[in-house]
């Protein structure tokens, strides 16, 4: 199986930046999850290590071959696509034969690799059949094996579970994973489907608008989102983002919005900057973070009121207005059915303090805290670090301590 | 009861409709089944039935000669043209290319200027080049189809890109893509255009008229002699031109299938 590396790969149709130069490296037997927003440059970017688009900027390399100028079917890659793209001339058996005959294969060494193949992929009963007389399943299992049956390098995979229900969908996923550990094969593929990537990816790469959001693991990018897109795409429903000041006081440095006064943990700010000098930040927390406390206890930093309770079989969403105007801040609150509320209801909001996140807000990046500082399951910088996300110095928050900050 | 009522009343005005097309062709062949004397008859059905319009049309044609002839070079020129067709279609399709747009409208372009315009400067050209009185006359200057590439080109548009794709990844060239996947994907798109050009190139008159100017090598040139200044000769004249025909029925029966699913789908887009 090969490694794919690239570097500063782009793409621009005239004035559209689709894909703005991308460094990205896909190890050997690794499964990479391209995931992102539709029309954020995923599959140019697929495209482009496959062969079928010639990039604007930079490199493909496959297993430190420079591939960039190689036509696709000298790359050694196999690629599954969205709408399958069999051959609707061919029978199965055809279909997925379709890549050795064009090697110039021998007729019976075809034959016995499309039957393991077939076999492998429970197609044995089909093959005579044409792909208008398969199901979207089976279509796509076929699909699968004109790539398998090639043995490449890699497997490029564009969306290629969105065209199937949502059941199918779930045990495709689980084939897909099997495969890839039997097989030890490298793949890089594309979805918009955050469960898909989270379910399946040895790393996710999140991409908006043609550029890296963060490369990690799917905990690495859900527990510590690199910037509040990556926290406001994942997760369903998403992070709860809200604009806070951070105000600095006599016990340390306080969050506060319209029904919100959480203290963020003691970094020793306050000893650093005056008191009662204040910095804007985004504050995130995820919706299962939060706890549904009596209104008005002690512990609830947010004071709110429902707006609305979805039923979602276990467990139930309730969305929150927070403080006392109708148009605050709106926070989501998921947990086991029943969470107790009703619409209408005042309601207190617990979090534990390490689970809140703090982003800046113009940039939108994470704002990390200190290594062993009082929050002791603090996260750590997730390590393949990207063009985008911060260098995290040794401090308070991130690039800039957020106490030094403070005016 | 209104919605059957609807279907009843279109299906009667296609009746009508069907019967006034074959209504001519069904007479063309009545009358040639008539006995020479009765050929200016207008009973519906030709009673006694008789060959002997027929007899007469073979005494003085070679008709299987004509017709040999006139297969020739209708193949010859729809086979022509489809092969033109189908690069240049592909090739629109396929590439971008500097130029492409003012050369596919040149090649439309073709299709819109009338045959009027074009028919002496050709007659010319063959002249010189030596080449009247011959079939290759005849054919060289239809080679190029200007409907057959808008219609493949429209047609190859509506291939799904990725299938395209597909066929590279697995390995194929853009020729192998053309021959093993292009084309028989569009199978009957090409069956209704191959039968298009071929109908139309039997049924042309007048360029092999005026290209061979003896009459006596295709059969539509054959049949002109029975229109003669003394007369039309009716019976032997829709033998003849009963037989001429024929071939197209033929082929028509063939690749109905083909033919009808192709401009169904076509009419849909
Ligand atoms: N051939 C093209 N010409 C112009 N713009 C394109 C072309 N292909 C893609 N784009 C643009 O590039 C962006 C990325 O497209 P794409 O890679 O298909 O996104 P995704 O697969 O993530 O949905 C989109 O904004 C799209 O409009
Ligand atoms: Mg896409």
């Amino acid at each position: 199986m090969s490694r794919i590396r690239l570097s500063g790969l782009r793409k621009a149709y005239g004035d559209t930046v689709a894909v703005a130069g991308i460094d990205l490296d896909v190890a050997d037997g690794e499964f990479l999850v391209l995931l992102g927003p539709s029309g954020c440059g995923k599959s140019t970017l697929l495209r482009m290590v496959a062969g079928l688009i010639a990039p604007t900027g930079g490199r493909v390399l496959v297993d430190d071959a420079d591939v960039t100028d190689v036509a696709p079917r000298d790359r050694d890659l196999a690629m599954v696509f969205q709408s399958y793209a069999l051959y609707p001339h061919l029978t199965v058996e055809s279909n997925i034969g379709f890549p050795l005959r064009v090697r110039g294969e021998r007729r019976a060494v075809v034959r016995e690799k499309v039957a393991a193949v077939a076999a492998e992929l429970g197609l044995t009963d089909l093959l005579r059949r044409r792909p208008k007389q398969l199901s979207g399943g089976q279509r796509q299992r076929v699909a699968l094996g004109r790539a398998l049956v090639r043995e490449p390098g890699a497997f490029l995979m564009d969306e290629p579970l969105s065209n199937l229900d949502a059941k199918l969908r779930t045990t495709t996923r689980a084939g897909l994973t099997e495969l890839h550990r039997r097989l030890r094969a490298t793949v890089l593929y594309v979805t918009h489907d955050q469960v898909e990537a989270m379910t399946m990816a040895d790393r996710v790469a999140l991409l908006d608008g043609g550029r890296l959001a963060q490369v990690g693991t799917p905990a690495e990018v859900y527990d510590t989102p690199a910037s509040t897109f990556v926290a406001g795409f994942l997760g369903a429903p998403p992070m709860n983002l809200l604009d806070v000041a951070a105000v600095v006081g006599a016990h340390g440095v306080r969050a506060s919005a319209a029904g919100l006064d959480l203290a963020l943990p003691d970094d020793g700010a306050g000893q650093v900057s005056p008191e009662g000098s204040r910095r804007a930040l985004v504050l995130g927390v995820r919706p299962e973070h939060l706890v549904v406390r009596p209104p008005g206890a002690a512990d609830a930093p947010f004071r709110g009121r429902v707006l609305a309770v979805e039923n979602l079989g276990s467990e139930e969403l309730a969305r929150c207005v927070l403080g006392d105007a109708d148009d605050g801040p709106v926070v989501t609150v998921r947990g086991a059915r029943p969470l107790g509320l009703a619409a209408g209801d005042h309601v207190g909001l617990a979090v534990d303090p390490a689970r809140v996140h703090l982003f800046d807000p113009d940039s939108g990046r994470r704002l990390e805290r200190r290594p062993g500082s009082s929050t002791p399951s603090s996260p750590t910088p997730s390590s393949p670090t990207t063009p985008t996300s911060p260098a995290v110095e040794p401090g308070l928050h991130g690039d800039r301590p957020l106490a030094r900050s403070l005016p | 009861m209104t919605d059957r009522m609807r279907a009843v009343r279109g299906h009667v005005v296609l009746v009508l409709v069907g019967l006034a097309c074959v209504f001519p062709i069904y007479w063309m062949y009545a009358t040639s089944l008539r006995r020479p004397n009765d050929v200016f008859e207008t009973s519906l059905l030709p009673w006694p039935l008789s060959l002997a319009s027929y007899g007469e049309a073979a005494r003085e044609l070679d008709v299987l000669g004509l017709l040999a002839n006139t297969t020739l070079v209708a193949v010859a020129v729809a086979v022509g043209q489809l092969l033109v067709a189908l690069l240049a279609a592909y090739a629109f399709a396929a590439y971008r290319f500097r130029g492409e747009k003012l050369l596919y409208l040149a090649m439309i372009g073709t299709w819109l200027v009338p045959f009027q315009v074009t028919m002496l400067p050709n007659y010319v050209l063959l002249y010189q080049l030596g080449l009247l009185n011959t079939l290759s006359g005849v054919v060289l200057p239809q080679l190029l189809s200007g409907v057959g590439v808008l219609l493949l080109r429209s047609h190859m548009r509506s291939i799904p890109a990725e299938l395209l794709e597909a066929a590279r990844m697995d390995g194929r060239g853009s020729w192998g893509t053309l021959w093993t996947v292009v084309v028989p994907v569009l199978r009957p798109a090409l069956a209704a255009l191959a039968i298009l050009l071929f109908v139309t190139a039997w049924n042309e008159y007048f360029w092999p008229a005026m290209v061979l100017q003896r009459s006596g090598a295709v059969i539509q040139l054959g049949i002109r002699g029975f229109l003669g200044t003394e007369g039309v000769r009716w019976g032997p004249l829709m033998a003849a031109s009963g037989l001429a025909c024929l071939p197209v029925f033929a082929l028509y029966l063939v690749l109905q299938r083909q033919v009808v699913s192709a401009f169904v789908r076509s009419g849909l887009r």
